[in-house]
């Protein structure tokens, strides 16, 4: 395993991002959270480098996770960072604007587990890493 | 209007006037005829009978001359004649002796001895004595050996008589002289006198035409015809008619006949204008005299207008009493239907209670009862009808009142559409009084209508009016007051017997408060699921890590009690996530996007994601498919939904190693997918509930706990909303084949807000 990782975790509810980094830490891979659009827009400004992946909830208390795709996406340096959306809600035209926006895949949390998640970030990654290597 | 009186009574009128006139005219020429013949008859006998009468008595006359003829002292003296003693004395008062003897009628005027020379020798009128004669005819005729009877005036006597001339021979049978017998003509007047006939004129007429002696006496030395210069030739020589100027009586035909010697027939005569004379001849037998009888054509018409007279009277009289008598004798008649006309008309002016009773001893009678039991009858229909009518009133008022209180919307409109009724709840529902609703055109958007795109109108009438269907739908309309609302609405065209419809009825319901309370549910569950599966994922989560080992190794009673609490978790989102899907699809709101899909390989897809399921229970799935199956326009992730429901099913519900097979075939119009399995199947009483929304059959609630019922009745919306169709076949405990159809044209695109969760 590529203990190297890190993501960034953007979740308004306790709980959920308790488990989540719990989890993350389980598995040895760093975590940032954020638990408001506000506190992911200043670890975006403040950061020098950037997360391996975003984890990102649609629903957050003082805005949406499109709101932060879009400021990411805008962003000199994060834009490459590959966005994962994991909401509990979000309507079909919305997930379509999310990804037609460069989301990189959008999952219902009640449907997965945390480690299909990670893993299917982690796959991302390396199929995203092999892809720069054999170019 | 002639009453019935009068026409019988004119008809019989005019029937009387044709027979009788009928019979007039058949006797007028029955008893012309008759009288004719018998006239003819008469005519015939009476000229016959006179001149047998005048022969028989000329034929006296000519025995008589001739005995004188053959008296020897006739003969002596004409033999002696020829001698000197001619005119002795003795000899002469001898002959007048002797002829003397022989004058036996008193109308012998005149008998006398002619010598050879015409000179008279002797006569018994001693004037003609010493006179010659010889230009008579009748002595020449004699010289000639011939006996004739002619008619002449005395050249002595100045007087007509008939000359009747006999030859004298001598013993040498040579003519020596001639003897003559003049007779007066008073005998023949005597028989034309004593048998005068009225209208009818006897003629003596001699072979000239020469009227000698005649019943009319200015008709005596007139002719029939013309004389001939033969005849005036004669005449002249024979000094017959010495002083006489002919004059013509006519009839021409007379003096023919006497001429050809043709008197077979009465010879009819036309003297003046309408009116004919009949005329009979007949010769003097052996004589040259002719009787002519002229019968007066006058007479006969006289006699025929009597007749006609008297029938026409009949005639007459017969239609005036008719025409005073039959009225009263009909009026007789008729008094039975007057009285029947009578009761006719009360009972037309519903006066139902009356009898009525005749005593004509006739058919009147029976009719008079027949009436009765019609107005009887008549009577007992009216109160029938009345009941009805009555019965009818109050069961109309109760629809009439059902109608105008009832709480939903009834509008009534011609087939224009024009307002023709509208009931109480129209005016509570739209805001409008019926005053400002009825003969306006349903639905006009001045009213509430025209809140819907044209096309759902056009589609409206095209139902009602064209196809002659009920239409059925939804539709959003304005209050008066501005408010929208919505209205299920359901317009029925009614129809004649021709299948020409008369009128539509417009049923209406305000489903604008049930419309939002469905919303608010529908919000509702979609919220509260939505905020259940925040903690739900939390407790996924934490779960996984405990039963991941990521807190240390659990005791086996620990996993068992988590793995429980885990499966609990994943029914609780399984559940939470149907009620989601649901209520997208009840709230209208979801989106069908229909793209070009392989829909084999869509099951494929589904088939792969469920393989682990599959393998768990040991269980074959065989997927046999149409070789060329066209792609079709379709929601993919509606149709992967509903694959996924009846797959899932049929895993759970059929025993461990049993086969699961899917068909995937087209018709004409259709794809048309089976699943079939082998599986518990549905009770038959449970059948008709299986798409029901929470429904589990009874077989399968006791044998998996798990399932929230809402699965079949998600695939059922997803098949329909799809413009599919679904049904199925089971028997229980042998298994169960899901069959649902999607239309080769596709699914129709619909905008909306949400998709299904998978």
């Amino acid at each position: 395993m590529n203990n190297s990782l890190t993501i960034l975790v953007v979740e308004d509810e306790k709980l959920l991002l308790e488990a989540i980094k719990k989890k993350l830490s389980f598995l040895n891979i760093s975590c940032i959270s954020a638990s408001s659009v506000a506190e992911a827009k200043q670890f975006i400004d403040t950061t020098s480098s950037p997360p391996d992946a975003i984890w990102l909830d649609f629903l957050l208390g003082d805005g949406s996770g499109l709101d932060v795709l879009e400021y990411v996406k805008s962003h000199p340096v994060m834009s490459t960072v590959p966005i994962f959306v994991v909401s509990n809600s979000g309507s079909d035209d919305k997930i379509t604007q999310m990804l037609a926006l460069g989301a990189a895949r959008y999952m219902v949390k009640a449907e997965h587990r945390i480690e299909d998640i990670i893993n299917i970030v982690k796959e991302f990654i390396e199929v995203e890493k092999e892809g720069l290597t054999n170019a | 209007m002639m009453t019935l009186k009068t026409k019988i009574t004119s008809w019989v009128a005019l029937l009387i006037f044709m027979v009788g006139s009928g019979t007039v005219l058949a006797v007028y020429f029955a008893t012309q005829h008759t009288q004719r013949n018998f006239i003819d008859t008469l005519t015939t006998v009476i000229s016959e009978e006179r001149a047998e009468t005048i022969s028989n008595h000329l034929d006296q006359t000519k025995s008589v001359v001739e005995h004188v003829a053959v008296d020897p002292e006739v003969i002596s003296l004409l033999n002696a004649s020829g001698s000197a003693e001619i005119d002795s004395h003795y000899q002469h008062i001898k002959s007048k002796q002797i002829l003397e003897r022989y004058s036996v009628r008193d109308t012998y005027s005149s008998i006398y001895i002619m010598n050879l020379e015409g000179l008279t020798l002797a006569s018994t009128d001693t004037t003609f004595e010493g006179n010659n004669y010889g230009f008579r005819s009748y002595f020449l005729q004699a010289l000639s050996g011939r006996i004739t009877t002619s008619v002449a005036i005395g050249t002595t006597s100045r007087e007509a008589g008939f000359y009747t001339s006999v030859p004298v021979r001598n013993s040498q049978l040579q003519i020596i002289g001639v003897a003559v017998i003049k007779e007066t003509p008073s005998i023949i007047f005597r028989y034309f006198k004593n048998r005068n006939i009225d209208n009818v004129t006897f003629y003596l007429v001699n072979h000239q035409g020469v009227v000698i002696f005649s019943s009319a006496p200015k008709s005596i030395y007139k002719t029939f015809g013309i004389l001939t210069s033969q005849d005036q030739n004669e005449i002249i020589q024979d000094r017959s008619f010495p002083n006489v100027s002919f004059v013509s009586l006519g009839y021409p035909e007379i003096k023919q006949a006497i001429i050809e010697t043709d008197f077979s027939s009465i010879i009819e005569i036309d003297s003046q204008i309408n009116r004919k004379d009949y005329f009979s001849i007949h010769q003097v037998d052996d004589f040259n005299f002719f009787v002519v009888i002229q019968r007066h054509g006058s007479e006969l018409s006289m006699l025929n207008s009597q007749q006609a007279l008297i029938i026409t009277s009949g005639v007459i009289a017969a239609i005036l009493l008719t025409v005073i008598l039959l009225p009263l004798i009909l009026s007789q008649i008729f008094k039975p239907i007057s009285s029947l006309r009578k009761f006719a008309h009360e009972i037309s002016k519903g006066n139902l209670h009356q009898t009525i009773t005749l005593h004509t001893n006739s058919e009147f009678d029976e009719l008079a009862e027949s009436f009765n039991r019609m107005a009887k009858a008549l009577y007992e229909t009216r109160k029938n009808i009345e009941a009805e009518i009555k019965e009818r009133t109050i069961d109309l008022k109760k629809y009439q009142l059902a109608v105008e209180n009832t709480s939903d919307q009834i509008v009534i409109t011609d087939t224009n559409g024009i307002i023709l009724y509208a009931n109480h709840a129209a005016e509570v529902i739209t805001g409008y009084t019926k005053n400002e609703i009825i003969g306006q055109k349903a639905g006009a958007p001045h009213l509430w209508g025209g809140q819907m795109d044209k096309g759902f109108y056009q589609k409206m009438w095209a139902t009602i009016k064209v196809e002659k269907q009920t239409f059925q739908g939804e539709l959003k309309n304005r209050h008066k007051s501005g408010d929208l609302y919505y209205a299920d609405v359901s317009i029925t065209p009614i129809l004649n017997e021709n299948n020409d419809v008369v009128l539509f009825v417009a049923l209406e319901r305000d489903i604008t408060k049930a419309k939002n309370v469905d919303r608010m549910k529908t919000e509702f569950i979609s919220l509260a699921s939505h905020q259940l599966r925040t903690p739900l994922s939390a407790i996924k989560w934490f779960l996984e890590m405990l039963l991941g080992g990521d807190t240390g190794e659990l005791t086996s009673e620990q996993k068992e009690i988590i793995t429980n609490i885990d499966t609990s978790n994943e029914r609780m989102i399984d559940l939470v996530n149907s009620l989601l899907n649901i209520s997208r699809i009840e709230s209208g709101r979801i989106i069908i996007d229909p793209k070009p899909t392989n829909i084999r390989e869509l099951l494929d897809g589904v088939v792969s994601e469920l393989q682990p399921k599959l393998t768990e229970k040991e269980q074959k799935l065989i997927i046999s498919s149409h070789n060329e199956l066209p792609t079709i326009s379709i929601d993919d992730k509606l149709i992967r939904n509903a694959f996924m429901n009846l797959l899932t099913n049929a895993i759970k519900y059929s025993p461990n190693g049993s086969e699961i097979i899917v068909l995937l075939s087209q018709n004409k119009t259709d794809i048309v997918v089976q699943v079939a399995d082998e599986g518990l199947g549905i009770p038959q009483q449970d059948q008709d509930k299986i798409f029901d929304k929470f429904f589990r059959a009874k077989n399968v609630i006791s044998k998996e706990t798990e399932g929230n019922g809402l699965g079949l009745y998600l695939v059922k919306a997803i098949i329909e909303s799809s413009q599919g169709k679904i049904w199925f076949e089971s028997i229980e405990n042998q298994g169960t084949s899901f069959f649902f159809t999607l239309p080769l044209s596709g699914s129709v695109a619909k905008t909306g807000e949400v998709t299904l969760d998978t």
